[in-house]
This record gives C-alpha cells, sequence and structure tokens, in this order.
C-alpha cells in the first residue's frame, strides 16, 4: 500500500468503527437521534474508501480485485453503496447502520491482516471474466450482508426496536422486514449464480474444466444450494419469519467462508494475486 | 410408502441431500481431484479406510448415489413445476406474467443443466501428455499421463500426434504472455502440421476438441552418468516440477538408481533472470547411505567422482498439455445462460411493487 493509500484506507477504518461505536451508544443510552451523526462517520467512510479504491485502480492499473485484500476492501465498499441506495428508497432504515458498520469494520480488520500489496495480473487472471467473476461474487457477498443486516434487526424484535429507538422515522416498518430479506435474497441468488456461471466458462477456458470441485467452486456450490433451500422453505413451507432470519444469517456464513475462508482451510487452485 | 414425486417436500429432500453430499467431499479427498490427500487419509486410517471405500465417500461425483439424485431431482423438478404451472393456468388464464414465466424458465433451465451435466459425463474424454521441449507424443491411450474417461465415451485413438516445439517464459511481471507453449500437431488425414502458440485462456480448438496449457511447467536436465569404463547408468530427462514455497520457487527432486543403489538429488538454481545458459545444480549424490559427492555443477561440465563421471548437457523445460473433449458444454452453458435468465425475468415484477415499504 502506497502511503496515499494507507491514508485513506485507515481514514475508512476510523470512521467505520466511529459509525459503530456512535450506533450502538444510541441503542445503550436509547438516544435514537445519535444514529443521525453516525451517519455522518459513515458517508466519511464511503467516501475515503472511494478514493482508496480509485487510487487503488490507478495504481496497479486494473480494478481492485484481484487480490484477497482487495476482494475483502471492495466488498466493503458495496456494502456501502447498497447501504446508500437503500437509504435513498427509504429513509427509516437509519437502523440498518448497526450490523453494517460492525460486519465492515470487522472485514477491514481481516483485510489488514492479509498482505496488502497490490498485484500485477498473471497470465491466468489478465482476462475479461476476471472482472466479471469477482465483482459479481463481491456484489453477491454484499447483497447477502444486508439480508442478514436486515435479520438481525428483525430478530431483535418489534418491542425492543421500539424501546431503545424511540422515533418510529428510523426503523423500517417491522412487518414488512422479511418481505424485504426475501427480495435480497433473491437479488442475492442472481448475483451469486452469475457468478458461479462466469466463474465455470472462464474455468472451461483456462483449465479446460467447467467445473473441477475445487474447494471454492464446492463451498459457493454449498451456499447457492442453501439459499435457495432457505428461499423454498419460505416461499414453499411459510417458514416462520424469525427462522427464516437465522436461516439467512447463517446462510450468510457460507458464504463469507467459500469466499475468504476457503485458502485457509483448503489447498485451492483459487490463488489470488 | 407412497412418494409423491412433484411435491416441493421431496424437492427440498433432495436439495439438502444434495448439500450433504458435497459437504462430504469437502471433507473427505476425492479420487479424482486430489490424489496426494487420499494416500494420507489411507495411511491414517488404516484398516478401516474400507468404509470410506465400501460407501464411496472418495468418489462421490462418480458414484452412482450422486447420478440417482440428480436424476430424481430432475425427475421431481419437471413434473412438479409441470403440475404447478397447470394450477396457476387454471386460475390466471396466462402463463405469461413475468413472475410465472420466469420460475417456469429458470426450474426448465436447471433441468437442462442437469441432463447436460450427465450426458457430458457419459461422454467426455479428458487426456493429459507430459511433454518435454522436443518431445513427440501420439494419441494412444498408453501414452497419457492420465486419462479421464466418460463411460459411453467411444473416441478412436492414434489419429493425431502433438509436438512440443518451445515453451517461452517471460519474466516481465504483467505481461499477458508470460508463459506459452508453442505446439504442432500433425493428423493423420493432413500432410502439413498446424501450429499453434496455446497458453492459458488461449486453447487450441482443433477437430471436436480442445487443447490446454497445463497449468505448470518445470525444468527437464537431461542428466548423463557413465562409469569410468563408459557404461551407461544413466541418460534421460529427468522432469522437475515446480514448487512454489511461500512465493520462492524451488526446482528440486531427486532419483534412485536401484543397481548401484544411488540416491541422486539435484536442485536447479536459477539466476534472476531464469537464463537457460547461466543456470546452475545443486548436485548430491548418496551411494549406500554415504554421500559421496556434493557440489555445484555448470551446464555442460563434467565432474568425476569415485568410478562415475557426471555431465548436464542439456537443460529444457517441461509442461502438462491436456486433451479435452466436452460434447455437451454448449447445452450446459445454454441452461446455466436461460437459468440466470429466468431468474432476473422473475425477480423484475418483486422490485417494481415492493421497493417503497422498507
Amino acid at each position: 500500500m502506497s502511503s496515499q493509500e494507507s491514508i485513506f484506507y485507515w481514514l475508512a477504518t476510523l470512521a467505520t468503527a466511529v459509525t459503530f461505536f456512535i450506533s450502538i451508544l444510541s441503542i445503550v443510552l436509547k438516544r435514537g437521534s445519535y444514529l443521525k451523526i453516525s451517519r455522518i462517520f459513515f458517508y466519511l467512510s464511503f467516501i475515503s474508501l472511494t478514493v482508496f479504491g480509485i487510487l487503488r485502480w490507478i495504481q496497479s492499473g486494473h480494478p481492485p480485485f484481484v487480490t484477497l485484500f482487495e476482494s475483502m476492501t471492495m466488498s466493503v465498499w458495496l456494502v456501502f453503496l447498497a447501504y446508500l441506495i437503500i437509504q435513498k428508497v427509504s429513509s427509516r432504515s437509519l437502523i440498518i447502520l448497526i450490523p453494517v458498520s460492525l460486519f465492515s469494520f470487522l472485514l477491514l480488520g481481516w483485510s489488514i491482516s492479509l498482505p496488502t500489496e497490490s498485484s500485477q495480473l498473471s497470465v491466468a487472471l489478465n482476462n475479461v471474466w476476471l472482472f466479471i467473476h469477482a465483482s459479481f461474487a463481491t456484489s453477491g457477498a454484499a447483497t447477502f450482508v444486508i439480508a442478514s443486516s436486515f435479520s438481525v434487526i428483525y430478530i431483535l424484535g418489534e418491542e425492543w426496536l421500539q424501546k431503545h429507538i424511540k422515533t418510529a422515522e428510523r426503523i423500517p416498518e417491522y412487518k414488512a422486514i422479511p418481505k424485504q430479506i426475501l427480495n435480497f435474497v433473491i437479488l442475492g441468488l442472481i448475483l451469486w449464480g452469475v457468478m458461479i456461471v462466469s466463474g465455470s466458462i472462464w474455468a472451461h477456458n483456462a483449465w479446460g474444466r467447467y467445473w473441477a470441485w475445487d474447494p471454492i467452486e464446492l463451498w459457493s456450490l454449498i451456499s447457492w444450494l442453501l439459499y435457495g433451500l432457505v428461499l423454498h422453505s419460505r416461499i414453499g413451507f411459510k417458514l416462520s419469519n424469525k427462522l427464516f432470519c437465522w436461516m439467512t444469517i447463517f446462510a450468510a456464513l457460507t458464504v463469507i467462508f467459500a469466499l475468504w475462508g476457503v485458502g485457509y482451510v483448503y489447498e485451492t487452485i483459487h490463488v489470488y494475486g | 410408502m407412497k412418494i409423491n414425486f412433484r411435491s416441493t417436500r421431496l424437492a427440498f429432500i433432495l436439495i439438502s441431500l444434495l448439500i450433504i453430499h458435497v459437504i462430504f467431499s469437502a471433507i473427505i479427498p476425492q479420487k479424482d481431484i486430489s490424489e496426494d490427500q487420499i494416500i494420507n487419509l489411507e495411511e491414517s486410517l488404516g484398516d478401516y479406510y474400507f468404509i470410506i471405500d465400501k460407501l464411496a465417500l472418495d468418489r462421490i461425483y462418480t458414484a452412482p448415489p450422486f447420478f440417482v439424485l440428480l436424476g430424481l431431482l430432475a425427475l421431481n423438478l419437471t413434473v412438479g413445476n409441470f403440475k404447478r404451472f397447470k394450477t396457476v393456468y387454471k386460475i390466471e388464464k396466462t402463463l405469461l406474467k413475468a413472475k410465472h414465466l420466469g420460475s417456469i424458465i429458470f426450474h426448465l433451465s436447471l433441468v437442462v443443466i442437469i441432463f447436460g451435466v450427465i450426458l457430458n459425463y457419459l461422454y467426455k474424454f479428458e487426456g493429459v501428455f507430459s511433454l518435454t521441449e522436443g518431445q513427440t507424443v501420439y494419441d494412444n491411450q498408453g501414452s497419457y499421463f492420465r486419462i479421464i474417461n466418460g463411460p459411453l465415451n467411444n473416441r478412436k485413438y492414434s489419429n493425431f500426434s502433438i509436438t512440443l516445439n518451445d515453451i517461452t517464459t517471460s519474466l516481465q511481471i504483467g505481461d499477458a504472455n508470460t508463459e506459452a507453449a508453442d505446439i504442432s500437431i500433425l493428423a493423420d488425414q493432413y500432410a502439413n502440421p498446424i501450429n499453434s502458440i496455446i497458453y492459458t485462456n488461449n486453447p487450441l480448438r482443433w477437430n471436436n476438441l480442445e487443447i490446454h496449457y497445463g497449468m505448470y511447467h518445470g525444468f527437464a536436465p537431461k542428466v548423463v552418468l557413465l562409469k569410468n569404463d563408459s557404461t551407461q547408468i544413466l541418460s534421460a530427462f529427468m522432469r522437475i516440477a515446480r514448487q512454489i514455497n511461500k512465493g520462492e520457487k524451488i526446482h528440486k527432486d531427486f532419483l534412485y538408481i536401484p543397481q548401484e543403489n544411488m540416491r541422486f538429488n539435484i536442485e536447479v538454481l536459477l539466476d534472476s533472470t531464469e537464463n537457460i545458459d547461466s543456470t546452475h545444480f545443486n548436485i548430491k549424490i548418496e551411494n549406500k547411505q554415504k554421500q559421496v559427492y556434493t557440489g555445484i555443477l555448470k551446464l555442460k561440465e563434467t565432474v568425476k567422482f569415485d568410478d562415475y563421471n557426471l555431465t548436464i548437457p542439456q537443460l529444457r523445460r517441461w509442461c502438462y498439455v491436456s486433451v479435452v473433449k466436452s460434447p455437451f458444454l454448449n447445452l450446459i452453458f445454454f441452461g446455466f445462460w436461460s437459468a440466470l435468465a429466468g431468474m432476473t425475468i422473475g425477480f423484475i415484477p418483486r422490485i417494481w411493487k415492493e421497493n417503497k415499504n422498507i
């Protein structure tokens, strides 16, 4: 990381931490208005992470999706972007900032433990499919994270929310949340599906195998099937809302493992960088 | 027990079983995917390995239960969706609403994918050659280093030969053609060979086959070991697989010569430009478990020890080249894209209607 990059990276991390701290404070002190202050820090974090991404792109000459570190930071950026869009659609989703900032802070912390140098593209990676494949993987993960963030809020319960955040303006209409989660789950399934398909076509070009049961392929298939199961149990069996939320969170863990955790456990041909 | 093949409940059970299958394959190393790990598992489990073997847990994706599962899933998807949309049609008198249309396309695409995958498995051919520069191999069953043959594949062999002319490596990082292989193919029916440069992401498509450059390459020094009375003990290209340990490339291997009870260790030492002419070799030779020679040797240099003469006259590179036939690939990819299209079509009305009440 160059010094300019690291300034913006650390600024983003710090701002995310402050966002989380203030938003948690708003619940502990039962002051819903604090959420608006935490949103200012969220904007600061989003802007610095955007600048970081642009600097990285200019410096390395390719979109920042290549190393594990870049994939994590860009996922955080996409989660932020998704949150901004939700904000635009409805101002009543301020409270989602708590799980979003917690997740982002954890992921940024995880990412800094990895090698942060940008790498040159090797011959296998220098391909248009990389950007299709990697951008859909990160945006799919971001969508699932947003779905789980809504789930966390739903699990906390309506009474709890009303007790701790007094104005109804800052919390989404409680009964509408599961429907919203379902939308994000379907969107995530599409994005994750595009990721698997584009990866498969690319693998065929690169290695002559459209599917090689590589650990990353395997775990991304598991998470796709799990979300499919969650979806069908919701639509077909009228699963209770709470259980549906728990299953969404559980499936999100497999997504996170598939995308970033597999390398710690298995030897994989999906070598980043 | 009466099984209802069109129920969502069955679909639920089948998808769960599929997930369990995949998770098992993630835990237990699979025979056709990672052979080294299988050996480790066999050693550590000892006599109990037969349980895994009997249940075919070490070859899940080629065992019958997996295909039965896929077949049932395809049946369930077809029958279940047919019944469901018949009911929908009775009530709504149309299936052209985006919601239903997307769902139909998506679920039928899954059936197409399952059929494509099974057919491709039955008819596929995949053979891997291991080739040293200058070497020619023929398309015989015996000359492949590894073959994966579909049960119904009846491809005839011996209709072409592949020559590996040259492997080029460029050390310029970021260069798109970091590694590439120049190959010639001579087929029975043609007078002139077809020349092509293949590299990752750029296979040669020829005669319904695809010829891919393997990911890994290494060095192949020619090792000539003579006795003082000129009897030849060894004269062969030793293929040394490149290992990458924490980002550092290591080219190291050993050879055991039984008639002399000799163990020959070699490491290729490269300078920063990986120039073949300035390469050195780190040699250690043990005879009857005693070290008889250790030293650094240059290319084309001869050393004498005990009653032996050792020379490395040539250094070449080697790589894997795989020959792939996947006849139903387009069907699978068609299924993939139409599934994605179906999901998207079905999703559009959701965002249209419901985004206002977050």
